[in-house]
Parts: structure tokens; sequence; C-alpha cells
């Protein structure tokens, strides 16, 4: 379970979230929708531990990982992560941005792993090109298979369809809900167009300014 | 073809006043390197075919071209990894005196390094009184000269060093985090990542060291730079001068064309106003702990000296005689460092333009060539012109330290005004085109605003290393005239005597009122547009 407590983040006078409580049971799927500027990114980040929060708590597993005064650190949390923009680590190929992102000891079959993500998100022909060699749309499956490459116990997904064609982003939608269906992973998924939000289904949240208006 | 290139070159009538700037600019850095070349192959095809003999190093020669690589070399390396370490601490550091500290060390880059030798001789003689003579032989000759160096070159390396850890994006970093340690992430993601920059820094630092002789002389180190110098002093011909000057120089025009490359990418960044540590990075104990050694490392070579320089010469008692005493170096000084900077910024801005949007190897190298030139032969050139006799006017003979110290500094403003054009939104110019028909309101209203803090850097820069420039203004300067450098410089070479540490603690106050006065102005400038640092 993901549990947020009263959280708020400033980043100096701009308030990005202000007082948000949320539980999010294991294995949940949940959209999350709001405007430009509503706080969606940060909700993420403040979970996957990359933000402090300036005020309340967040629990991960019961296990109280961000309060203000510490946040325990963000590759120990078991998340995946795509965000907004892909990026991609530029000095490395399609397969080296995968397998540095794969823990080698939590994962005893790291090769087949990786050979099976090069397999589902079509990027077999891809393997040893640079992000610059890359089409938005392949760099987007790429950094999606790296956020798969864990087996994450949560992933949280920041746009992650953008610059896909519609047949991809069907496949790639179809991939991430069968992962979540099949690993029993918690799924936050962040999207501005209502039709995604309906074929990915879940709790909705809807922020504004800041705040939640509808969980 | 020719219609081709210059549709490439000319492409519209505004391009024109920047061609005239980019004329000007290299009549002034490469006209007297130019007619001093073809007087050389001249004097050759006339029968001085033995200087030939000066063209190939040998023998001690080729000693002090090596002592000059190696000095180089070692200075370079040690400089850049100093300067990576204390930029990462810097730079991943929350505390907010760490921006503090970057903006105190990086003006130091702009201290001439003869002060950082003056202040090293004191620490050392004071040493040396408390624990004996052993001690202090460990600043002198190579050692010393090499420490001195490293002390002077560290703050530019920093520079360098976190210009290319602020140019990482910091999702790259942020998306490591969440499988790897931070220390992995520093190892694998923001070493190669920064390591460009670090190097281009290095390869900069590289040049300055094997083309300076005036610390190298301090230490007595024999390097080429000095033999330059000294050949045209024993001999009066600037085609000795020359000729000797050549290998150095080819050397140091190839380090030159393999950081072309590295230079433009540099320029060409986009400043990230996100910070890439937004929960603080967790080291291992020894990283950490080396972290700090470094930094202090750092601290002790930027902050002993300037402290040695106050104590030894900045109370009242010593100070105001000194300042007095070098009342006329020091105003002659900024009177040509200010002109300098004033003349530089129309020509560095006409070529900043031309190579915004070019690729052409030819035109970058042209324009960046004086960082190549050893001081000496930019004074060489200088004196070989003006002393022409259809050239020697009075006036153009009191010009010349500008006109050196333009040679030697316009292509800083290059790169500043590069970087600046770089950063502006280009849209803006378009739409300026569209709604104002009048060219001086679309420069006056709209381009000089966009580009005022980079005008303001490059003038600055330009002005603060011009008035510590000693490798050319010792040789052009006309008789009769002296700039505080100059006098510091003869000073040293009778010890480092309170008279010379005040003398010094001027010129280090005049760099360190400029870059204050120009941080402020740009920052006050900036403040109504900088955004506030949001996730959407």
């Amino acid at each position: 379970m993901i549990t947020l407590h009263q959280v708020t983040k400033h980043y100096g006078s701009v308030m990005s979230l202000d007082d948000v409580s949320l539980e999010i049971s294991a294995g949940e799927i949940v959209v999350i929708q709001g405007p430009s500027g509503s706080g969606k990114t940060t909700l993420l980040r403040l979970i996957a531990g990359l933000e402090t929060p300036t005020r309340g708590q967040i629990s991960i597993a019961g296990e109280q990982v961000s309060t203000p005064s510490g946040v325990t650190p963000a590759h120990t949390r078991g998340i995946g992560l795509v965000f907004q923009r892909s990026a991609l680590w530029p000095h490395m190929t399609v397969v080296q941005n995968i397998r540095f992102a794969m823990h080698e000891l939590s994962i005893p079959h790291t090769a087949d792993r990786l050979e099976q993500l090069l397999e589902d998100m079509m990027l077999k022909k891809l393997a040893n090109r640079y992000p610059n060699q890359l089409s938005g749309g392949e760099a987007r499956r790429v950094a999606l298979a790296r956020a798969l490459s864990n087996n994450p116990h949560r992933l949280l997904l920041d746009e992650p369809l953008t610059s896909l064609d519609p047949e991809q982003a069907a496949r790639m939608l179809d991939l991430i809900l069968n992962y979540a269906d099949i690993q029993q992973a918690t799924l936050l998924y962040v999207t501005h167009i209502s039709d995604e939000a309906n074929q990915v289904g879940g709790r909705l949240i809807r922020l504004q300014t800041g705040r939640v208006v509808e969980a | 073809m020719l219609s081709l290139l210059k549709q490439r070159l000319f492409n519209s009538r505004q391009a024109i006043p920047k061609w005239i700037a980019f004329c000007g600019y290299a009549m002034i850095v490469l006209g007297p390197f130019l007619l001093l070349s073809y007087a050389t192959a001249h004097s050759l095809l006339n029968g001085d075919a033995a200087w030939l003999q000066l063209l190939i190093p040998s023998g001690r020669r080729l000693l002090l071209l090596s002592n000059s690589i190696g000095l180089g070399a070692i200075a370079s390396i040690l400089a850049m990894c100093l300067g990576w370490i204390g930029a990462v601490m810097l730079w991943s550091s929350s505390s907010k005196h760490s921006h503090s500290l970057l903006w105190m060390v990086l003006p130091l880059a702009a201290l001439p390094s003869y002060i950082y030798a003056l202040a090293w001789f004191a620490i050392a003689t004071s040493i040396s009184r408390l624990l004996g003579s052993g001690t202090a032989r460990l600043l002198q000759g190579w050692s010393g000269c090499l420490w001195v160096e490293v002390a002077a070159f560290s703050p530019l390396a920093l520079g360098f060093a976190w210009m290319g850890l602020r140019n990482i994006d910091p999702d790259l970093i942020d998306s490591s985090r969440l499988s790897r340690t931070d220390f992995q992430t520093l190892l694998r993601i923001i070493l190669p990542l920064s390591i460009p920059a670090t190097l281009t820094g290095g390869g900069i630092i590289f040049l300055f060291s094997i083309l300076d002789y005036g610390v190298p002389s301090l230490f007595q180190v024999d390097v080429y730079a000095l033999e330059i110098f000294a050949e045209f002093s024993a001999t009066n011909s600037p085609q000795r001068a020359f000729l000797l000057a050549l290998p150095l120089l080819l050397f140091a025009v190839g380090v030159l064309i393999a950081l072309l490359e590295p230079i433009r990418k540099l320029t060409s960044r986009q400043v990230l106003h996100r910070s890439s540590w937004n929960t603080p990075p967790r080291w291992p104990g020894w990283v950490a702990n080396l972290g700090w050694m470094i930094g202090i490392v750092l601290v002790v070579q930027a902050v002993l000296p300037l402290a040695t320089l106050v104590v030894m010469g900045g109370t009242p008692r010593q100070f105001i005689p000194n300042l007095i005493q070098a009342q006329a170096e020091t105003g002659y000084s900024l009177q040509l460092a200010a002109l300098t900077s004033l003349f530089s910024l129309p020509m560095a801005l006409g070529v900043a333009q031309i190579l915004v949007h070019r690729k052409i190897k030819l035109l970058w190298f042209l324009s960046l060539m004086p960082v190549a030139m050893p001081a000496s032969l930019v004074g060489v050139s200088m004196i070989f012109l003006f002393y022409h006799p259809t050239l020697q006017r009075d006036y153009l003979l009191a010009l010349m330290p500008i006109f050196a110290q333009l040679a030697r500094f316009m292509p800083l403003a290059v790169l500043i005004l590069l970087a600046q054009l770089r950063r502006t939104d280009p849209l803006l110019f378009d739409a300026a085109q569209v709604f104002q028909p009048s060219v001086w309101r679309r420069h006056f209203q709209i381009g000089a605003p966009l580009l005022a803090p980079g005008l303001l850097a490059a003038a600055g820069i330009v002005f603060a290393f011009s008035l510590g420039e000693l490798g050319a203004t010792l040789m052009v300067i006309p008789p009769g005239k002296s700039t505080l450098t100059m006098r510091i410089y003869n000073y040293l070479h009778y010890g480092a005597s309170g008279a010379v540490m005040g003398m010094s603690l001027v010129l280090v106050i005049s760099i360190f009122m400029t870059a204050a006065g120009i941080a402020t102005v740009i920052k006050l400038w900036s403040r109504p547009f900088s955004k506030a640092k949001t996730q959407s």
C-alpha cells in the first residue's frame, strides 16, 4: 500500500501540492488526471523518492519512506518510473540503458529478462542504437522497457504513450496492463487524455492546483 | 559554387555589419601574425635559410618543449581532477552556501597566475621560518611551479566541470537513482556525461600553461614560451622569434583543433534551471571524505594566497601608501582594460553572430586561433607591424597594448556571446522583425536587452583578464609607461615584499569588484524574467 498523509510540496513560493492525503492499495490501478501545473508529476516524484515533501509523510508497504526530514533512497523502493520525457542516457545504447536499470542480484536471469523485454517492446533491431538514433516512439518504448526491467512492484507512468502511433500505443497499453495484472503491481498512470484514462480503467484521482478534487 | 558560398555566408543585407566586425576582428587578431609570417617567408627565400634550424627543436630547445608539454599536461590533469571533484561536491550539496562558494571561487580564474606565485613565495618563506628551510624547498623549482599553476588553474577547471554537471538533464540522474545507488549513478551516468566539458576545460588549461612563461620563469623552470621572449630580446628580430615560436604554435594549434568541436557543443547547451538533487545524495563514507579533502585543498589554494596578500599588504599603513605609489600604473591599467573591453564588444558580437548558426570549422578556427598563440608571439607580431616605418605613429604605438590585449582576449568574449545567443530563443528576434520595421529599434529594444547579460559578462571577463595581462603587454608597452602587472612582475624578481603584496591586492580587489559588480547587475537584470522552479 502507498499512503500519503497531508503531503504538501512547495518550490520556493510556488505551491505544487497542497495537503494531499491518499491511500493506494497494493495491486490497485489508479489514473491521475488534471490540467497542466496541477501537481501530477510532483505526486509521482514524491512517491518515487525523487523529491522531499515540504510537509506530511509518505509510507510504502507500511514503512515511512518520506518525511520533510528524510527520504529513503529511490532505488530501495521497488519502483519503475516512465518520465514525461523519455530521459534515456545518451551515452548508452538501448540494451545498455535497460541493463543498467536492472538490479542484477534481484533478477536471477538478467539475460532472459532483457531478451523478453526487447521482444515485447519490438526493440530487437534497435538494441545497439544510441538514443539520438531513435524516433520519439522508439525512445518511449525503451523508457517503458527500462521501467519494467526490474520487475517493480509499483509502476509510475507519466504520460507513457506520448509520441506513439495509435497501433503502438494500444499494444503498449496492453503490455502495461498485462504486466500489472500478472505481477499484481500497483499502477499509477498519469494522463490528460480521457479516452486513454477510460482504457486504463481503475480508480480516477483528479488534481487541480495541487489539491485532490476527486479520488 | 561561389554563389552557393556567397549565399551561405551573406544570406541577407543584415549580415554585412557582422562581416565588417569579423574582418575587424581578423585584422586585429590575425593581421599582425599573418604579416609576420609573410615577412619571415620572404626573409627565408632571400637567403636567410640558416634560420630554418630554428624551426626544428633539438638539444636544449627540444628539452624546453618537452618541459612545456610535461608541465602543461600534469598541471591540467591535476586541475581537472580537483575541479571535477570539487564541482561535484558543490553541485550536489543541498547547502545554500554552495552556490555562494562557487561564485566566490570562479572570479579567481581571472587572477594572473603570478599573484598566486607571489603569495605562495610568502607562505613558503613563513613555513621555512617555522619548520626549517627543507620544507620551503618543496615550493621551489618544478614542484613549486606545478603547485602554483594547479592553484591558479583550478578555479577555471572547477568552472568547466560545473558547466558540464549543470548541463546534465536532471531526469537522467533521477532515472538512474530509481535503480542504482548514488555512487553508481555518479560513476556511470554523471561522470561520462560531464567529462566532455571537463576535458574541454583541461585542454584550455593545457594551452594556457604551455603558452605561459610568467610562473615558470619565477620558479626558474625553463620553458619554450620564455625562449621566444628571450630570443626576441637577444636578437631584436621578429622573424627569428616567429620561427622559434612555430613548433610550440603548431602543437598548440593541434590541441585547439581537437578542442573546436567540444567548445562548439559546450556553447550550444541549454542552461537547465532545475536542480538535479531534490533529495540529497548519499555517498559512501570514503567518497564524502575525499570530497571534503579536495574541497579543503581547493579552499586552501584559493583562500590562503588571498589571505596572505591581505595580511602582508592590506594593513592601512601599508596599503594606502602602496595605492598612492602605484596610482599611475593602476590608472593606466584600468584605462587599458576598460578600452579593451569596450572595443572588444562590437567585434566579438559580430563574430558570435556569424558563428552561431555555422559549423564551418575554418571560421571557428580563425575566431579562436589567439587561444593557441603564445603571448610573446602576439607581442612580437604587434611590434613587427606597428614599428614598420609606414605605420610608426605615436598614437598607434599608444594603442598597441590595447590591440595586444584585444588579440589575446576577444575570443573569450566571442565564446560568452555565442553561448548567450544560443540560449536566446531565435523566435524572439523573428517576432521583432515581423512587428518592428526599424532596425535600430529592433536592436536597442529587443536585441540589446536580450543579450545584455552576455554583453556584460563578456565585457567583464575581457576587462578582468586584460587587467592581469603580462606576456604581450610587457613587449608592446610604449616607452615611459607601465601597467600594474608589469610593476608587480618586476618587483617579484626581488622577492615578496609588502609593497608588491599591496599592489597585488589592488589588482585582486579590482578584479573582484568587477566580477561582483557584473554579477549583481546581471542578477538584478534577469530577476523579472526568471521563472520559479515548478513541476507540472
